[in-house]
């Protein structure tokens, strides 16, 4: 990949791709992975893209794609998720402050409860996260926009009570 | 817990820490390195159906009382195992460690003489030994003289040549079939990946 086009249309929007990664992902390396394919893929699908959205919805929708069809053929060939091995992606917080180890823990924490949902309800409560609109998440998925509310609720409903015991 | 998960999520990112990318470097290594893998394997295991296949048309011919035939036919298709044994060994002389453009460019070229290869040997071989294979059939059946008595000489050379033109054709439609339906999809990739990494190059 050339690095002009890492530079201007990925490092900017890394945030994305790592968040999508970290979710479907089930270990370091598969994340490593998943990072790497997404890059390529939005590389090779460069001419693709139309500007009918903006580029960030373009990411969103190569990422989850990239990623659930990873994830898929790794399902296939039974290598079922590590929690431990996944739970601690963002851990190696010795040089964090308290405030940030805080949070370090609660997004560990948060980011297992995430990996327990269907593929669907992670892209989708992924993308709410991201402050994505109703509309852009049902362009994004590709489900209907009255539907998605119900699910938003839904899912964090099962989080919160996951994550609050 | 009393934090909202919006919250969590955004301020657990706030920190750039957790916003560094993986270091991507050699991306295609990876995937080629399982391609030629991939091929290696399908290609050892197509070429050792090859002898449960002679021995059953073997046995097959054997019961059927056509015992020269048998070995005859079961003798070609060891052959051919042979043959590809020797051929594959190529696939062991790949070096991963050089670059992956350049061993997938050898991977490449190796499978395209060899399509031209056993195109040629289908279109030509197969016609010759079926040939044969059809008189030692006619022998072994003792048709021969019915052959001769029920046919003019030039009955006879017309079909001849109506059945090698036949069985070359076949041979050459069943190969490639075959050839799509085994390694299609892995030789597409092959394509793929040399020209996205040409693409790179650039």
């Amino acid at each position: 990949m050339r690095k002009d086009f890492y530079k201007t249309y990925i490092f900017p929007y890394r945030g994305i791709i790592i968040k999508i990664c970290r979710a479907y992902s089930n270990s370091q390396e598969d994340y490593e992975d998943y990072y790497q394919e997404v890059c390529l893929q939005i590389w090779k699908s460069r001419e693709n893209f139309k500007n009918k959205s903006e580029w960030s919805t373009w990411v969103y929708r190569i990422s989850l794609n990239v990623c659930l069809s990873l994830l898929r053929k790794q399902k296939k060939h039974n290598n079922p998720y590590s929690y431990e091995q996944s739970s601690n992606q963002l851990s190696n917080q010795s040089d964090l402050n308290e405030e940030s180890k805080d949070y370090s823990n609660d997004i560990s924490r948060l980011y297992e409860e995430i990996k327990k949902l269907s593929e669907i309800d992670r892209a989708i409560i992924l993308l709410y996260l991201e402050k994505k609109t109703y509309k852009e998440i049902s362009q994004i998925i590709g489900i209907n926009t009255n539907s998605i509310g119900v699910k938003i609720t839904r899912i964090k409903k099962q989080i919160k009570k996951q994550i609050n015991g | 817990m009393d934090k909202s998960i919006e919250e969590i999520w955004s301020k657990g990112f706030q920190d750039e820490k957790y916003l560094i990318p993986p270091v991507i470097n050699d991306l295609y290594t990876k995937k080629s390195i399982l391609t030629v893998d991939k091929l290696k394997s399908v290609s050892k295991k197509d070429n050792w159906s090859l002898i449960p296949l002679s021995i059953i048309t073997l046995i097959f011919f054997i019961i059927k009382s056509k015992l020269l035939f048998g070995l005859y036919i079961s003798a070609l298709i060891l052959s051919l195992f042979f043959l590809n044994r020797k051929k594959l060994k190529f696939l062991n002389t790949i070096n991963t460690s050089q670059s992956c453009f350049q061993y997938l460019g050898k991977l490449q070229e190796m499978i395209k003489n060899n399509v031209k290869f056993t195109t040629l040997l289908l279109g030509v071989g197969l016609p010759f030994f079926g040939y044969v294979g059809l008189y030692i059939f006619i022998f072994e059946s003792n048709m021969e003289n019915i052959i001769l008595e029920t046919y003019s000489l030039k009955q006879l050379l017309i079909k001849s040549v109506i059945i090698l033109i036949s069985l070359s054709v076949v041979g050459i439609i069943s190969f490639r079939l075959l050839n799509y339906l085994i390694y299609g999809r892995l030789i597409t990739k092959i394509d793929e990946m040399i020209d996205e990494l040409g693409q790179l190059k650039k």
